[in-house]
């Protein structure tokens, strides 16, 4: 494919003024860049995005990058991506990073609208939460105890329906 | 609850989040509750206790309506009914037997999409939210109206709802992590109905994401259900073999009951000897073919006929066995029509195709009102019937893919048709072309042709398809019988010994002998080729038309189909057969050079051209009888838009284009034979006689002929074009024969004797143009008249005033032109003197004393 040919870039601005220079179906990956592009039409002024920052738009466009082809996700087959827990092999790898991380992700994915992403992302998350005890579970979201022994023995009873038996 | 205020996010249902964190690298970033929940949403029910103990906020996030209305969803639960219907508080468990019970004996409370009362039990709701959750994602705005409800006012219903299900299922459920056959589930329930259900239950419970091992519960228990299915459905097949019906439908409920009875509808469907018992054969259709080549069809009469009993026998037994809301019998018959009627269809037109196209077409038809009389037969007489509609559209579905083919190949065929008769005429028209001429028929038994032949015409187009056009139309019987000129009128022949023709013979007879004669007529066009040709339009038209009524894009193909066909036929008839027929015509007319030989009544092109003409007018009667007849069955006639009338008026400019191209020349040759006869018969004496002749004041014989020749064609034109072409052409002719004669007797010098025989032919001449009715040439009458006096006055001095009066003449003569017929007098030498002196001298009375 001769230059002219390749497909048009848009330039973003993460928070920490690093400049990405990406191919527009990429970031179109994001409705909300997809939206702004169709909007705002060609131009050669970059994207601020101030929610994040370069580390993370560097990782949320390599996962852009990988699923270009994808198709793009309705509205209506939403209920039933959730139903499935299952995540793909390469996704599995790619969200294979510190819980700091793998939450702002979480967060890009959500403030850029990447559906697919924020899914792989929250299932990660809830696969970290799976069969901890509440310890073990504050540790993981760096979270104090604010109950009394009393006030969580009342929890615990409240939902004990809920338990495995 | 206390509302300890853990949020720090924007109020709830905003779903972009400020991220205080991101700006400030150091702190960990903490996710706003929109996304926890999303999280936990992914998360095992039985995990979510320890989740909730981790923290207030959590907890708050676990109490949320939007998690538990979230699974309430995917056990299929409609919220709607559930936000309708606050009352409805969860039911105790123990009513669940009950309740099983009560569905039992009232299947249609499946189908009900109602909420049901308030008192009804949670087991209940998950039956009734089956189906009604199917429709969830139909309703517009529905996720957003969950979105957008406020978190801190969670109602804790869903979440009861939920609780109350799950704590019902949730021991049967873990009980199938182990295979055991002395499990809860089997000392609970031991009815297999009730087992049939409660799996049916579980089985959706399973899809919730209830425990970390849910997957290998999932796959035990589908085993289960699995094994229950094999054991009813063998059951249901002993049932079957036995008629037994009561056993059937047991089988049958407990089925339907379980996994919705597909396997088990499969099995009844797939047991019916319809299927592999092929006593009938398409081929034996055409085991009998008549000698025209027509097929009886009662072999596939037969075949449909069985069809059709088989329909009302299985949907009295289906009606007994399967609940009608299982919708088996539609089932059945839609699997019946895909392979067994749909199949033998195929084949049978594929066989058709291959024979003859002819074949094919009627083939088609008749298959079509076969299956059109089981869609009658499946909404009529089949008990409990179907919707009328949705049977015919069972049949609609199934012909359309029948339909492109042959309505391609019949649009083919038309065009193929109107070909072939266009090239056979042309054949024809080339191994006559030596033929002589014949004899004319004079102007009034034109008319009566005409109008005879058309209504016979239209008597033949109101007969059925079938008849007017089985021996000379199909093929085979053609190929047989070499075409000849006679071949319509054979057609007329055969609708004639056809027993039960409508039309009495008497009148086909003289239709008959209208045609005959009206052969003779036909030089360059062809009345039989437009005949044949509208007959094949017809036909086919009729055929087309049998299948209006389509719905959709097949519809919408079949109306084009239509359309095209008629089209086809102006198409082919108009620029292929009148325009060259008028081309070669006007080619003959513009051949034409005058000669001593053609007598005043036969100007050969001429009259060939005119002949031409009435049979242009005949073709174009009978294709609007054709239009009216058939045509506008199918088309609205003030659709101006409608490309039918839009060629129809195209073809109808043709010929009117023809025609007026074909008289413009016509009148040239006509003008130039006066022109002849003028030149050649008229005696420079006549009009110059001796004293002594004596005078009998006769037109002379130049006269008589030239009017003799203008008036007989004159008449062959009346009546063969519209009133406007017919006025412009006499018009025409008249101020030509105007200018014709007063050139002519430019020629001659004329004596006070010879001025009265001027008299008489002007007079000859001047009644032949009133003869034609057209008031603009008036004037020149007047003129002509009046020019003959100029040859009569004796008196020089009147003679100069007479030509100075112009108004004599109207303004058609100028006092020059008079002039120059003043110099072909006679005694012009010895008044020239006189006249000019009127004509150019001064007299007293011209001056005036200023």
């Amino acid at each position: 494919m001769s230059t002219s040919e390749a497909p048009k870039k848009v330039t973003l601005r993460s928070c920490d003024e690093h400049e990405f220079k990406v191919d527009i179906p990429v970031a179109s990956r994001s409705i909300l860049l997809k939206n702004m592009i169709e909007d705002v039409g060609e131009t050669d002024q970059s994207i601020p995005l101030p929610n994040v920052n370069e580390k993370v738009l560097k990782k949320v466009l390599e996962w852009c990058e990988h699923h270009v082809k994808d198709a793009q996700p309705t509205n209506d087959d939403d209920d039933s991506r959730r139903r499935n827990t299952d995540i793909e092999d390469w996704d599995q790898k790619f969200l294979n990073v510190e819980q700091d991380m793998l939450f702002e992700i979480i967060l890009a994915a959500n403030y850029l609208d990447i559906k697919p992403l924020l899914d792989i992302g929250c299932k990660t998350v809830a696969n970290m939460i799976k069969g901890k005890s509440p310890e073990e579970i504050r540790q993981t979201f760096n979270i104090i105890n604010d109950f009394t022994p009393e006030e969580e023995e009342q929890i615990r009873k409240e939902n004990e329906w809920a338990e495995d038996r | 609850m206390n509302d300890f205020d853990f949020f720090d996010s924007p109020p709830p249902g905003l779903v972009t989040p400020v991220l205080p964190a991101i700006t400030l690298p150091r702190v960990k970033p903490s996710l706003p509750p929109d996304l926890l929940l999303r999280i936990i949403k992914y998360l095992p029910i039985t995990s979510l206790p320890n989740f909730a103990r981790a923290c207030r906020r959590f907890k708050v996030l676990v109490s949320d309506d939007e998690l538990w209305e979230y699974h309430l969803r995917k056990l299929g639960f409609s919220i709607n009914a559930k936000i309708d219907n606050p009352n409805e508080t969860p039911i105790k468990t123990s009513k669940n037997n009950k309740f099983l019970d009560s569905t039992a004996s009232n299947p249609k409370n499946m189908e009900t999409n109602k909420v049901p009362p308030g008192n009804n039990s949670t087991g209940h709701l998950l039956e009734f939210g089956l189906l009604a959750g199917k429709s969830l994602s139909l309703i517009p705005g529905f996720h957003d109206l969950f979105a957008q409800k406020s978190r801190s006012s969670s109602t804790g219903i869903a979440r009861s709802i939920f609780k109350e299900i799950y704590t019902e299922l949730l021991p049967y459920y873990l009980d199938f992590r182990h295979r055991r056959k002395d499990s809860r589930f089997y000392k609970d329930f031991t009815d297999p109905l009730d087992q049939a259900k409660m799996l049916r239950r579980l089985t959706i419970f399973g899809k919730c994401n209830i425990t970390s091992d849910s997957d290998k519960i999932n796959s035990i228990l589908e085993t289960t259900v699995e094994y229950c299915e094999n054991m009813a459905l063998h059951n249901f097949e002993i049932g079957y073999d036995a008629s037994n019906y009561s056993e059937m439908k047991k089988w049958a409920t407990l089925l339907l009951e379980l996994n919705e009875g597909v396997s088990c509808v499969q099995v009844f469907i797939q047991k019916n000897s319809i299927f592999f018992d092929h006593l009938y054969d398409p081929l034996d259709n055409f085991l009998h073919v008549s000698a025209s080549g027509e097929l009886s069809y009662a072999s596939m009469a037969e075949f449909f006929k069985s069809v059709e009993d088989e329909f009302i026998k299985q949907a009295a037994i289906i009606n007994q066995v399967f609940p009608q809301s299982a919708n088996v019998f539609y089932t059945f018959v839609e699997r019946v029509i895909e392979d067994v009627i749909t199949e033998y269809i195929y084949i049978l037109l594929e066989e058709a195709h291959n024979r003859d196209r002819m074949v094919y077409f009627k083939t088609t038809v008749a298959a079509h009102q076969f299956c059109q009389h089981v869609a009658f037969v499946l909404w009529k007489e089949t008990k409990p019937g179907f919707e009328k509609i949705k049977a015919e559209d069972l049949m609609y579905k199934m012909f359309e893919p029948m339909m492109e083919r042959y309505l391609n190949e019949e649009l083919d065929e038309i065009r193929t048709i109107c070909e072939e008769e266009i090239d056979k005429w042309n054949k024809k028209l080339v191994s006559e072309k030596a033929e002589a001429q014949q004899a004319l028929f004079n102007n009034a038994n034109r008319e009566i042709y005409k109008r005879n032949y058309l209504s016979s015409f239209r008597k033949i187009l109101k007969l059925p398809t079938s008849r007017s056009r089985n021996s000379n139309s199909t093929p085979p019987s053609r190929a047989s019988s070499p075409y000849d000129k006679r071949s319509s009128t054979a057609s007329i022949q055969s609708t004639l010994n056809s027993p039960q023709s409508p039309v009495s013979a008497s009148e086909l007879q003289e239709a008959l002998l209208w045609n005959a004669r009206l052969e003779k007529l036909q030089k360059i066009l062809s009345v039989e080729t437009a005949l044949q040709m509208v007959h094949a339009n017809k036909d086919a038209l009729r055929r087309v038309g049998t299948f209006v009524g389509y719905p959709g894009h097949m519809g919408v193909k079949i109306q084009e189909t239509l359309e095209s066909i008629f089209i086809t036929l102006l198409q082919t008839l108009g620029p292929m057969h009148l325009k060259p027929g008028f081309d070669t015509a006007v080619l003959h007319l513009g051949e034409y050079k005058p000669d001593a030989e053609s007598t005043s009544q036969g100007l050969a092109p001429l009259v060939e051209f005119f002949e031409l003409v009435h049979i242009a007018d005949l073709i174009q009667q009978m294709l609007q009888v054709y239009y009216d007849e058939e045509m506008c069955r199918f088309i609205d006639k003030l659709d101006f838009l409608n490309e039918c009338n839009e060629e129809k008026k195209k073809f109808e400019k043709v010929l009117d284009e023809s025609v007026a191209a074909g008289l413009n020349k016509g009148i040239q040759v006509l003008m130039d034979q006066v022109e002849f006869i003028l030149a050649t018969e008229q005696n420079p004496e006549e009009f110059m006689p001796k004293d002594d002749t004596s005078l009998d004041l006769k037109p002379t014989k130049a006269c008589i002929d030239a009017v003799d020749c203008l008036s007989s064609h004159a008449k062959l034109v009346v009546g063969c074009s519209d009133k406007n072409t017919l006025d412009v052409f006499l018009q025409e002719i008249g101020l030509r024969v105007f200018g014709i004669i007063t050139k002519h007797l430019k020629k001659f010098v004329v004596n006070m004797r010879g001025g009265f025989q001027v008299i008489s032919d002007l007079n000859h001449y001047c009644a032949f143009l009133t003869s034609l009715k057209q008031s603009e040439i008036t004037p020149y009458i007047v003129a002509l008249k009046e020019l003959g006096n100029i040859y009569i006055i004796s008196n020089a001095k009147d003679i100069g005033l007479f030509v100075r009066e112009a108004d004599r003449f109207n303004g058609v003569l100028r006092a020059e032109d008079v002039y120059e017929f003043c110099l072909k007098r006679e005694d012009w030498l010895s008044i020239k003197k006189e006249v000019e002196k009127q004509l150019f001298g001064l007299r007293a009375e011209d001056c005036l004393i200023m």
